[in-house]
This record gives C-alpha cells, sequence and structure tokens, in this order.
C-alpha cells in the first residue's frame, strides 16, 4: 500500500490504568461497574479547597514498568498541572507530568516479519483519568466515575515504520503490563488505550512532516487497521499535490475511516506549571532495589530460555512463555520428567482446544496429575487416544490417572493371543484387501492398522501391532 | 507592555471569561501597567529556575487504601442541573434549536448595610475579654459559655450593621449548649468566609459560589470543633482572596471599626475587624501574600501567618496553592499562640502540610528576648514608606534593645522584586485554583446558554469580579505559551533568590524585623481605581509569603488616630521565636485599653459615612 518513495513515521501514546485499589489523589475505589457518580469525593469532584495526596502504589507499579522497559527512573519528578476545559475534568486541569516524568528513555523489541527492531521510548509518566461524557442533543451527561483513576502513559519515540510494528510493539507491551501486574489490560473497558500519530516523508529526508493523531483505539487491531487508513489517506493528498494539515482525528471501526475529532476547541495552550499542591515524588534507592528484586521474568527473557532450555522453536516459545500461567505448567511439566516435546504436543493440542481461550490456572487437571498420565502414554501402557480418554475422564470425575486407566480398562493391548486373535480376525474378515496387499498395494496397512485399533478400543499397543500384522501379511 | 486585543481575547478564550468591551479596555490597561512593572525582574537562570511552585522540601503520600466516597445524592446536591443520575451540560456544540436548561437564578448581591449605631457600644464586659481570659473565667465559673456567647451575638447584631464585618451569623438557637469540655470549652470562634464549615454557605465573599453549601469540614474547622470550640459565623473578604481592602466582596465592604470611613485592609478584613471591634473571640482566615497581617495591622490586632506546611489547607478555598496559609487573628500575641496550638500539625489531606513536632507556644510568650539577635534593614532603600512607619519601626528597635536583643543591621535588596514576583505567581496558581468554578458541579449558572463554551464563559464572566478577572486573566497569561519562561520563570527565579537570601540571614540573627504595610490605613475607594497601588499595599508581606517563613503583625502604635503595625519574621518552623518576639513588642506598645476606647468612639459616631 505505501510507494517505495515515502516512509512512514509512527509513534504511540499508550494509556495504561495501574492496578490500584483507590484512585491515585483521593481515597474512592476504582470500579468499572458502579452506577453514575457514586465514587467521587470532594477530591475527585474538584470541590472548592479539596487538595490531592498522590496514591504512592501508583508510583510504585509505574517505577517498576520503567524498570521492565530499561527506562531511567527519576528520583525525583514532579507533577504538573495541565489546563483544557471540558465537563468531565473537574478541576479544569489535569494532574499530570511535564517537564520532570517519572521515567525516560528505555525501549521495547518486537519481532515482525523483517526481524527484530528496539523501539525506543521517550518518556513515561503518571497522571488522573478524566470521567465519561454522554453526549446527546439536548445535552451532555457526565458521571466521574473514572476521576482521578490512576494512569500511566507511555510515550514511543517516532521509531515505528508500519502498522504491523505498532501493532506488534503495543502487543509486547500489553504482555509486559498484565505480566507485570501493573495494568489489567482489558482494552474494551478502556483500561489500555492508544492514540498513534502518523506522518509520511520521502525516504532520506530526516525532517518529519505535519502528523495528525488518532485518539483512543481500543483493539491491536484497530491500531493497525486505523494506521493503514490514515497513511493510505495521507499519501492520496500527498501524491496529489496537497499538504497533509496537523490534526486530531478519530477512528470509526465499523466505518473503517478515520474522521475529524468534532471539536470547537480552536487553540491549545495547556498552561503547565508544577503542581503547588504535590510535593516532587521521590522515588528512593531503596525502593528500586525493592523492585528489581521482586520483578518477575519478563517475557522477552522468557522466550529465550525456554528456547535454549527446552529446545523449543521460536514459535511454541512465545506461545508457552507470553502466558504466564502456560510457562509454570509447561515447565511444571517438564519438572515432573515430561519430555518437553511431549509436553509442548500436549499443550498445544487437547489441553488448549479443552481451554477454548480461558486461563490454564483454570484447568481442572493439575500439571503434575497430567504427567502421571503422560508417564503412561510414554512408556506405551496406554496409547494416545486411550491417553486422551482418561484425560477427560479426570476432568469430569477428578481422580488421577492411573483411577482413570482402570475405571476405563483401557490398559493397552501389546501382546499375546488377545492382540493376534484381534489381527488374525481382522484379516480373515477383508480377504479382498489382504490380497490386493499381498500383490502390491502396501498403502493397505494403514487400514488394516485403523482396523485393529477400533476392534481393540483403541487399546493395542501401535507398536506390537505393527509387528504382528507385518508378521501375518507377509 | 501593551496587551493588543488578540492577546487580551486569547486570554478571555483560554481562561474561559466573558467580558464586556468596557471592561476589557480596563483590563487592557491594568495587565499592561502591572507587567511594566514586573519588567524589572532579573533574567532568568534556566538551570535554577526548573523547579516546583513549593518552597520547602516535602514529601507527602498516602497508602492505596479505600476510603469511602460520596453517594450519588450527595455527589449531585450542588450540581444546578442533573439527569438521571449524572451531572447534566449543554452540549458541547451549540444546537438547532434552543435546548439548554433552565436557568438558575444568581442571587443579586447583599447591599452594603448602614444601619446607624444608638447605644451602649462597648459596654459588654465579657466581650471585651482575650481568649485566655475568657478562659480563666469559665474555668472559675464567672459565667457559662452560653452566656458568652449570648452576649457576643448581642454585640455583632449591634455593631456588624456598620462594619459588615459577618457575612453570615449561625442561626440562633437559645436552646443549644455549647460544649463545656476541651480547650476551648465551648467557646465561639469566627471563620473567614474561605475556610469549610460543614452545612455552612461558603461563598468566598463571590457571586460564583452562591448558593453553595460547604459537604465537609475544613481540617482546621473540625480541629477547633473537637477542641471543645463552637461555630458562631463566617466573616467577610475579598473575593477568593484577592485584595488588600475588604471591597472587593458581594457581601460589600467592610469598615475598619477605628475609623470607618477606613479599609480594616484585606483580604482577611472581616475576621480582623470583628476581632479588634470585640465582634469575635478570635477568628481563622488565610494569608497568602499578607492577608492575616495586613488587616490585622490596620485594625490593631495580632495577626500570625504560620510556616507554609505547619497548618492544613485541606477546606480552605485555594488561592494560590504554594503560598496559602490559614493561621488566626486574635487581640493579644497570648491568644495567637493558643489557637496556633490548636492548629497546627500534619494532616494526611494535605500533602504540604508538615509532619513536624509542634511546639509549645504559650509557654513563649513570657520568655522575652534578652540575646536574641534580631535583624532590622539599615534603610528601607528607596521603597515607598510613610514617615510614621519608619518612626514606628525605629520605636520598635528600641524597645527590643530596651528588651535585652542585639539588633543586626540587614541588607535585603531582594525585598523589592517580591511585589511582581508574587503577583505573577499568586495569579498563575489562581487562574489554575479558579478554573474548576465552572457552573457545572455547584454555585452559579448563567442562564439560557445554549453551548457548553457559552455556558462557561458567561458563567464565569457574571461570576467573577473585577479584580478576580484581572488576576485570572494575569494568570493565564502568565503560565500561556510564548510568556512562560519570560514570567512564571522569572517569577519562580526571584522567589528562589529570595529564599536563599533569607536562608543565609538566618545564620546571622534569629528573627527579622519589618513593616507590615507602607502607610496606615486607607480611605475607602480611594485604591480601587489604581490596582496597582493595592498591589504594592503588599510590599512588606509578601517576601515572607514567597520565602513560605511565619510571620505575624503587632499593634506599634497610632498615627493620626489609626493603628500601625510592625512584621516579625522568623525562620522556617520557628514559631516559638515569633511568638517570643511579637510578644516582647505587644509588652512595649501595649495596645488593649487605646483600642477599646477608640473603637467605642469611632462606632459612637455612627458609622454612616462614607
Amino acid at each position: 500500500m505505501m510507494s517505495d518513495t515515502r516512509e512512514c513515521i509512527i509513534g504511540l501514546e499508550v494509556h495504561a490504568q495501574l492496578m490500584t485499589r483507590s484512585k491515585i489523589f483521593c481515597g474512592c475505589e476504582v470500579a468499572s461497574d458502579a452506577e453514575p457518580n457514586t465514587l467521587t469525593c470532594p477530591v475527585c469532584l474538584g470541590l472548592p479547597g479539596a487538595l490531592p495526596v498522590l496514591n504512592r502504589r501508583a508510583v510504585e507499579l509505574t517505577a517498576r514498568l520503567g524498570l521492565a522497559l530499561g527506562c531511567r527512573v527519576n528520583t525525583r519528578s514532579v507533577m504538573a498541572r495541565k489546563h483544557y476545559a471540558y465537563p468531565d475534568l473537574p478541576k479544569g486541569y489535569q494532574i499530570t507530568q511535564y517537564a520532570q516524568p517519572l521515567c525516560e528513555g528505555g525501549g521495547l523489541t518486537i519481532t515482525t516479519s523483517t526481524g527484530e527492531r528496539r523501539i525506543g521510548i521517550a518518556r513515561i509518566h503518571i497522571e488522573d483519568d478524566a470521567g465519561k461524557s454522554v453526549h446527546g442533543e439536548n445535552g451532555s451527561l457526565i458521571d466521574l466515575n473514572r476521576c482521578g483513576v490512576p494512569l500511566a502513559e507511555i510515550v514511543t519515540e517516532p521509531a515505528l515504520r508500519h502498522p504491523a510494528e505498532a501493532r506488534a510493539w503495543l502487543r509486547e507491551l500489553h504482555l509486559l503490563l498484565v505480566r507485570l501486574g501493573i495494568c489489567d489490560g482489558n482494552m474494551e473497558l478502556g483500561s489500555l488505550r492508544c492514540d498513534v500519530n502518523v506522518s509520511l516523508r520521502l525516504r532520506g529526508e530526516s525532517t518529519l512532516g505535519p502528523k495528525t493523531e488518532i485518539k483512543n483505539l481500543n483493539s491491536f487491531r484497530n491500531v493497525e487497521r486505523a494506521l493503514e487508513r490514515e497513511i493510505a489517506r495521507q499519501e492520496g493528498i500527498l501524491k496529489s499535490g496537497g499538504c497533509v494539515v496537523s490534526e486530531t482525528l478519530l477512528w470509526d471501526a465499523a466505518a473503517g475511516e478515520v474522521l475529524p475529532l468534532r471539536s470547537k476547541e480552536g487553540s491549545h495552550d495547556y498552561r503547565y506549571f508544577p503542581e503547588p499542591d504535590l510535593p516532587p515524588i521521590v522515588v528512593e534507592e531503596m525502593l528500586l532495589q525493592r523492585l528489581v528484586k521482586e520483578m518477575p521474568e519478563l517475557p522477552a527473557a522468557c522466550r529465550n530460555r525456554l528456547r535454549s532450555e527446552y529446545d523449543l522453536d521460536k514459535q511454541a516459545a512465545r506461545l508457552i512463555a507470553d502466558d504466564a500461567g502456560l510457562t509454570v505448567y509447561f515447565e511444571t511439566l517438564c519438572a515432573a520428567g515430561v519430555e518437553p516435546t511431549r509436553a509442548l504436543r500436549w499443550l498445544r493440542g487437547e489441553i488448549l482446544h479443552r481451554l477454548g481461550g480461558c486461563e490454564i490456572t483454570t484447568f481442572g487437571v493439575s500439571p503434575t496429575a497430567l504427567a502421571e498420565l503422560l508417564e503412561l502414554e510414554a512408556t506405551e501402557r496406554i496409547t494416545t487416544t486411550s491417553a486422551v480418554r482418561i484425560l477427560d475422564w479426570m476432568l469430569t470425575e477428578g481422580g488421577c490417572a492411573g483411577d482413570g486407566l482402570r475405571a476405563l480398562d483401557l490398559e493397552s493391548i501389546a501382546a499375546g493371543a488377545h492382540l493376534d486373535e484381534l489381527v488374525q480376525r481382522t484379516l480373515a474378515d477383508h480377504p479382498h484387501k489382504v490380497e490386493r496387499y499381498r500383490s502390491g498395494e502396501r498403502r493397505l496397512f494403514g487400514f488394516f492398522m485403523g482396523c485393529v485399533m477400533t476392534a481393540s478400543s483403541g487399546r493395542a499397543n501401535p507398536t506390537e501391532l505393527r509387528r504382528l500384522l507385518a508378521i501375518h501379511l507377509d | 507592555m501593551r496587551i493588543s486585543e488578540t492577546l487580551i481575547r486569547h486570554l478571555e478564550g483560554i481562561a474561559r471569561l466573558e467580558t464586556s468591551r468596557e471592561e476589557r479596555r480596563g483590563l487592557r490597561c491594568d495587565l499592561g501597567r502591572f507587567l511594566e512593572y514586573a519588567a524589572d525582574l532579573p533574567d532568568v537562570d534556566p538551570a535554577q529556575a526548573i523547579g516546583t511552585a513549593i518552597p520547602t522540601h516535602l514529601s507527602g503520600d498516602r497508602p492505596d487504601e479505600i476510603s469511602p466516597s460520596l453517594s450519588q445524592t450527595e455527589a449531585l446536591a450542588a450540581a444546578p442541573t442533573v439527569r438521571a443520575g449524572h451531572f447534566l451540560v449543554p452540549p458541547v456544540l451549540p444546537a438547532a434549536a434552543d435546548s439548554s436548561p433552565p436557568p438558575l437564578a444568581v442571587a443579586p448581591p447583599v447591599a452594603n448595610p448602614s444601619i446607624p449605631v444608638t447605644s451602649s457600644v462597648g459596654e459588654s464586659a465579657l466581650t471585651a475579654l482575650s481568649l485566655t481570659e475568657a478562659l480563666q473565667g469559665l474555668e472559675k465559673g464567672e459565667f457559662s459559655a452560653a452566656e458568652y456567647r449570648r452576649d457576643l451575638r448581642a454585640r455583632i447584631q449591634q455593631i456588624n450593621p456598620v462594619l459588615n464585618a459577618y457575612c453570615y451569623l449561625e442561626p440562633s438557637d437559645e436552646a443549644e449548649t455549647p460544649s463545656r469540655s476541651g480547650t476551648l470549652r465551648g467557646l465561639p470562634f469566627a471563620l473567614k468566609d474561605n475556610l469549610h464549615r460543614l452545612g455552612e454557605p461558603l461563598q468566598c465573599a463571590s457571586r460564583i459560589l452562591t448558593g453553595y453549601r460547604a459537604p465537609y469540614d475544613a481540617t482546621v474547622t473540625a480541629k477547633l470543633l473537637a477542641a471543645g470550640g463552637s461555630g458562631l459565623g463566617r466573616t467577610n473578604m475579598d473575593e477568593f482572596g484577592m485584595g488588600s481592602s475588604c471591597e472587593y466582596s458581594i457581601h460589600g465592604s467592610t469598615r475598619n471599626p477605628w475609623s470607618p470611613a477606613h479599609s480594616p485592609g484585606g483580604s482577611s478584613g472581616g475576621a480582623a475587624a470583628a476581632v479588634a471591634a470585640d465582634c469575635a473571640l478570635f477568628a481563622l482566615g488565610s494569608d497568602t501574600g499578607g492577608s492575616l497581617r495586613q488587616p490585622a495591622a490596620h485594625c490593631g490586632v495580632v495577626g500570625i501567618k504560620p510556616t507554609y506546611g505547619r497548618v492544613s489547607r485541606y477546606g480552605l478555598v485555594a488561592f494560590a496553592s504554594s503560598l496559602d496559609q490559614v493561621g488566626p487573628i486574635t487581640r493579644d500575641v497570648r491568644d495567637a499562640a493558643q489557637v496556633l496550638e490548636l492548629i497546627m500539625g500534619a494532616d494526611p489531606r494535605d500533602a504540604t502540610c508538615r509532619d513536624l513536632p509542634t511546639p509549645g507556644l504559650m509557654s513563649e510568650v513570657d520568655n522575652g528576648v534578652r540575646g536574641l539577635r534580631i535583624g532590622v534593614p539599615s534603610g528601607l532603600g528607596r521603597m515607598a514608606v510613610s514617615s510614621s512607619i519608619r518612626k514606628s519601626l525605629n520605636d520598635a528597635r528600641e524597645a527590643l534593645v530596651a528588651e535585652g536583643a542585639r539588633i543586626v543591621p540587614v541588607d535585603l535588596p531582594e525585598l523589592e522584586q517580591g511585589v511582581a514576583a508574587y503577583y505573577l505567581l499568586a495569579n498563575a496558581e489562581a487562574s489554575s485554583n479558579l478554573a474548576r468554578f465552572d457552573g457545572v458541579r455547584y454555585g452559579a449558572r448563567a442562564a439560557d446558554c445554549a453551548d457548553l463554551a457559552t455556558l462557561y464563559s458567561r458563567t464565569r464572566g457574571e461570576g467573577f469580579g473585577p479584580e478576580v478577572k484581572r488576576r485570572i486573566l494575569l494568570g493565564a497569561f502568565t503560565l500561556s505559551s510564548g510568556y512562560y519562561a519570560a514570567y512564571y520563570l522569572r517569577a519562580q527565579q526571584v522567589r528562589r533568590r529570595l529564599t536563599d537570601a533569607f536562608d543565609r540571614l538566618w545564620r546571622r540573627c534569629e528573627c527579622l524585623l519589618l513593616p507590615v504595610t507602607p502607610g496606615p490605613a486607607f480611605p475607602l475607594q480611594s485604591r480601587l481605581a489604581d490596582p496597582l497601588s493595592m498591589y504594592l499595599e503588599d510590599l512588606f508581606t509578601v517576601p515572607a509569603s514567597l520565602a513560605g517563613l511565619p510571620a505575624g503583625s503587632v499593634p506599634l502604635g497610632l498615627c493620626d488616630g489609626l493603628p500601625l503595625g510592625g512584621q516579625v519574621v522568623a525562620p522556617p518552623f520557628a514559631e516559638a521565636t515569633l511568638i517570643r518576639t511579637l510578644a516582647a513588642l505587644e509588652r512595649a506598645f501595649p495596645m488593649r485599653a487605646t483600642r477599646g476606647a477608640a473603637v467605642a468612639a469611632a462606632l459612637a459616631d455612627g458609622g454612616g459615612e462614607p
């Protein structure tokens, strides 16, 4: 879609709702399902005389994110007021950070079809969220429950070059936020929102062209689609000799279009200045040391470790590493003696299928119980088919693998008269096919295997069966 | 600096403030004059100017714990219009048809009452008592708190029509017996109209807060109530604390009890007038650039602004957050020490309020100043100071020497830049703090607004008085893009230098003696035409405000029948030294008998003019 003469420059601003119990500047509870205007107090209503007091958990969570992204966490940062007028902004200003944010620098590496690229982070700061306006023809209804919900804003360098990269970066960030317990990552409910900035320029140029900003994208897919549409729009303008106007746009997901923001506000003069109601935020060295100590393994490191420790391929490592629960489950299976390839095959196949999108932590069979089952399969005491049947029995009955095996009578038929008899009977039932096989139609071997398997209710040991069939057919 | 029509319109736009054509012409002129005055500020060193607006190094945060929220009914209680559990505002963009909510009536300004006083002014023995004396009287059982309250109410009802010191008096409830427990034993206190008292109307002397009732107690209010104090009423002030004369008020001007033709000073003018006229035992006010000290000086009483961070600001309607402090106005220094002891201390609701041990202050009153090194400016230089003030300061110096203090001549050239820096910074913060008054959640709302922008600019245009508008626009200018570095940062730099100069000063002396004002109280209306002349009234009070230092004002004598005040400034959190020195001056310049007689005479004259 992009011509070879131009490249696009993309930057993201991501708002992540911090997982605190109370709001950033007051003790009101953070909840998304309350009746309108039931989670407010003099502070978040912006009543005269009320003062903000910073929730230290919000600082800790943001500092943790900064450390995970390799940012410099400033020992001293300053809150600032950003002024604009809107009825869901009760104080007439947002309390955010401007000149001295909490975190600066750092980056996050993404893998796309074109390879690995580290995208730099300009800054991460903390701020309060505004309320919610519902606009109607006869006026707007204002709910201030969201006012003062703590947010971290993560701003990338304008270093992304493709909508797919933007999507991949946001996905990687999402993973990290959820893994670190910083944000619940629920994009539909607005816990994670993304604004994108995009401009085009001729390849080889070093200055940036006029950019547009698309606000409040609420899914990975919409980030990519909105960017694709906007790049096409800008390219169309430039090709026809026009100029792109710097403006803020909205994404209409249903129509798949970018629209100008419906706003009367002409000039933005935010009049930032240091928030006089709040002292500077001081992050002690002790806190940073504690946060480093508590830092869990990050997704990228986990992927690398899984690849080297268990010899997984890239895709498999991502599948397991990107889900913290799955990582634990997988590693517990392996520690219990299950071969990594077998563990991966089962997780990727039967287990994920049965989870149907739910968390592995909700799965009814523990990894140690599953390991016992897989041990039976590995030692060929049961066939794979039987193992699957036992798994389902374990899920419904709650017993261990050995109980399932006995209850279902699925001990594999390995040798002896019984299997031999089944083979002979099967061959006797299909004299023509036996003749065709013997005259060279070798692919019928699979057919006989299947017949005996069915006749044995899937219990026939495949190795032994193959040996017996070969004896009787040849 | 010339303020162009385009610039003033831009400022009105970002400040959401509608002005009339005539107003705008005046505003352009006033802003231009002030900015010319401020042009003398030194150039900025960007490396030093970045920082917070808060003068001291503080830290205060809170654990992530949930506290109860208001109910939906409570949250929406003060809103002009609501629908289905929501605040309701007109559409963001104007609709084709007018569909705005019904208008809310805005109350007309209260006319300045001027009922002549007829008889028996100043005859009540009880109301003339100081807080200390009243407490002793209660302890000895000479009278009850209810009796005291009854006498005080009677006196207020008699005198307030002339003084207009109170803008709200609690409904009389004869059956109510004030609590006899606690330090205050049920004695009443007066609150400035910008301090929250649950359930009472609070207006900051502004039309825009018409109908607003406080839904919570300020921390200082709660502390006084917990100490056994009882509410009494609310005192008049300049709108949102912006003014030095108590004339910019929706409730009308307050008069000086020493001479009703004169201003009591401001912005805590109502509090000072009430205490001076024995209409309040003591009052709490606020001081941003001198609002406690200057009216106390003009009314011949004691006013103390504590160190920034000493007293909680929670529930004080903010004017300039980095400067505002709550403090007492009392009849003597001992009373001030007593009230300070009751209101000082950390508050989890105010992050700028310091968690420091609070000293005993009452015990300092009689400690004297023997051996104390007290700084006195070697000359007040080219500052415009009246000869009476110069003389009173000399007298004060000699009195302190006689009490055994050592006078240290000091030179503080930084004082002169204080007014420009103060008005730039205070109004920058004010323009931000007053952004919340928009007619959406509480207060008055302009009628018949078809769209949101109109609602904002008309509500604010109609709701704010002339001085508040001037300051909001000046503040918006100071912070606006293109002027921030030249004005806000330069002023912040001056503030830093002034603070540093004080820090150096404290190596040479334990406190500093200064005038409070350039001259005695001025006649009502004499400064209204020239805002800059009103600002220059704050020349000696803003330095301590900018540096966050404790400072107090105490009477030093009279000039043409009007009281003069002296100011003592102390190092951060050295309220003890402040009290010692103020008390020494009080002993040298007793004012009590003079005040009682002078006020009685002035009020008996009938305060019918001007």
